[in-house]
């Protein structure tokens, strides 16, 4: 404490002058603390505000989407589901309707071989032509699915021969296999060509997909189907113990020979109505959350 | 115009008509070829053997795809040639165009191709 009467020194006075600065300077910084605190939720509401108009946004054009999806799709059904008078054109034009916008979420491989059927049946001069619009319209949706897939998974085309097939009899005949690696799971594939049917150019085939290590978290898994042109991988897929797809389709055939393209891919990319197991959810939910603690 | 210069032009048109059919069921044989897990880029080249007719050699390009159009429709036979060595793999071909990416790995000293 200072004496009175004493004088005052260097620091007595620089007190004196720093001290209304300091209180100046103390309030600048909780002013500026203040503004600058005030931005940044500002910011961060805006942010949140376009967020959520954005999530309107999308959500209203999608619900729009789907009505009209839905009454397209239930006007363009009927037609093949109730006894109408339309002819084989109408309902391949129906058909082609149907492939192109709801490849993604139906399976539409029976309707495809129905109307196969019909043409076969049919006696109309241009049947031909529809029979190779029909296989057009599917082949150019297997080959679209078939680029997006193969951006997140794995593929490879075989040929099967058919003459040898015919030679082979019953035992049918093994293409040779191929390792994939996909989601950072290295498998084998391999596919028997059972037999073959040349009407409908399908052939049968028996996938089998065995852990490349032998590991135990992929059992040797084998599934038995057809594949011909109106197999659309991203609905007819084969579910693996792991999660992933993996899904066969015809490229090409002749009398003589049939393309066959296999494509694996991470689950996620499969239909929507493909759902997901429960307990991959939680796996995939742990995994995230893993990667999030990983980064910190 | 006389028979003699008539002659011809009936000869190629009839040469034209019945080569037109097999042209136009031409099938394009198409794909990638891969050295080492990456692409062998222009270094390569591949020639076919569709039945007994053989079609010339074409070059990769930058992202190591080729393309050959060949006449017949059946089995065919692709040799490639990289770095001065030469293998070969069986395919089909098609009305349509048919799609062959091929793996070429080295096993002792030998180049091997196979379909991808």
């Amino acid at each position: 404490m200072k004496e009175p009467g004493k004088e005052k020194d260097l620091w007595d006075k620089a007190a004196i002058l720093l001290a209304p600065i300091g209180g100046l300077l103390t309030a600048f910084a909780v002013a500026f603390v203040g503004m600058k605190g005030s931005q940044l939720l500002e910011r961060r509401q805006s942010l949140d505000t376009n967020a959520r108009l954005y999530s309107e946004l999308m959500s209203r054009r999608e619900e729009a989407e789907a009505s009209l999806r839905k009454d397209m799709f239930q006007s363009i059904i009927t037609s093949f589901l109730t006894p109408t008078t339309d002819g084989l054109s109408a309902k391949v034009l129906n058909l082609e309707l149907l492939a192109y916008n709801f490849h993604d979420s139906l399976n539409l491989k029976p309707l495809f071989l129905e109307v196969q059927r019909q043409l076969r049946r049919s006696t109309d001069p241009d049947k031909a032509d529809y029979l190779a619009r029909l296989n057009r319209v599917a082949r150019e949706i297997s080959a679209k699915q078939l680029f997006a897939l193969e951006g997140k998974g794995q593929s490879f085309r075989r040929t099967a021969d058919l003459e040898a097939l015919a030679a082979a009899g019953a035992a049918g005949l093994q293409l040779d296999p191929e390792t994939l690696t996909v989601d950072g799971q290295t498998f084998q594939v391999a596919l028997r060509v059972l037999k073959v049917d040349a009407e409908q150019q399908q052939i049968s085939v028996r996938m089998r997909v065995t852990a490349d290590d032998g590991s135990a978290a992929l059992p040797d898994s084998r599934a038995q189907f057809t594949v011909g042109f109106y197999d659309f991988p991203v609905i007819d897929n084969t579910r693996l113990p792991t999660g992933v797809r993996c899904a066969s389709t015809l490229a090409n055939f002749s009398t003589m020979s049939a393309d066959v393209v296999t494509v694996c891919f991470p689950g996620e990319y499969a239909s929507l109505k493909d759902r997901p197991y429960y307990d991959e959810v939680i796996q995939k939910l742990r995994e995230a959350n893993e990667q999030e603690r990983a980064a910190l | 115009m006389n028979r003699s210069s008539i002659a011809p032009s009936v000869l190629a048109a009839l040469v034209a008509l019945t080569w037109l059919p097999s042209v136009a069921a031409a099938g394009e044989i198409y794909g990638k070829i891969s050295f080492n897990g990456a692409a062998v880029g222009e270094g390569a080249t591949v020639a076919a053997r569709c039945g007994t007719k053989s079609y010339p050699a074409v070059k990769t390009d930058r992202t190591g795809t080729y393309n050959l159009v060949v006449a017949e429709t059946g089995k065919c036979t692709l040799t490639v040639t990289h770095q001065g060595k030469t293998a070969t793999v069986d395919v089909a071909s098609y009305e349509d165009a048919a799609q062959a990416d091929i793996v070429l790995e080295l096993k002792d000293g030998q180049l091997t191709a196979r379909r991808r």
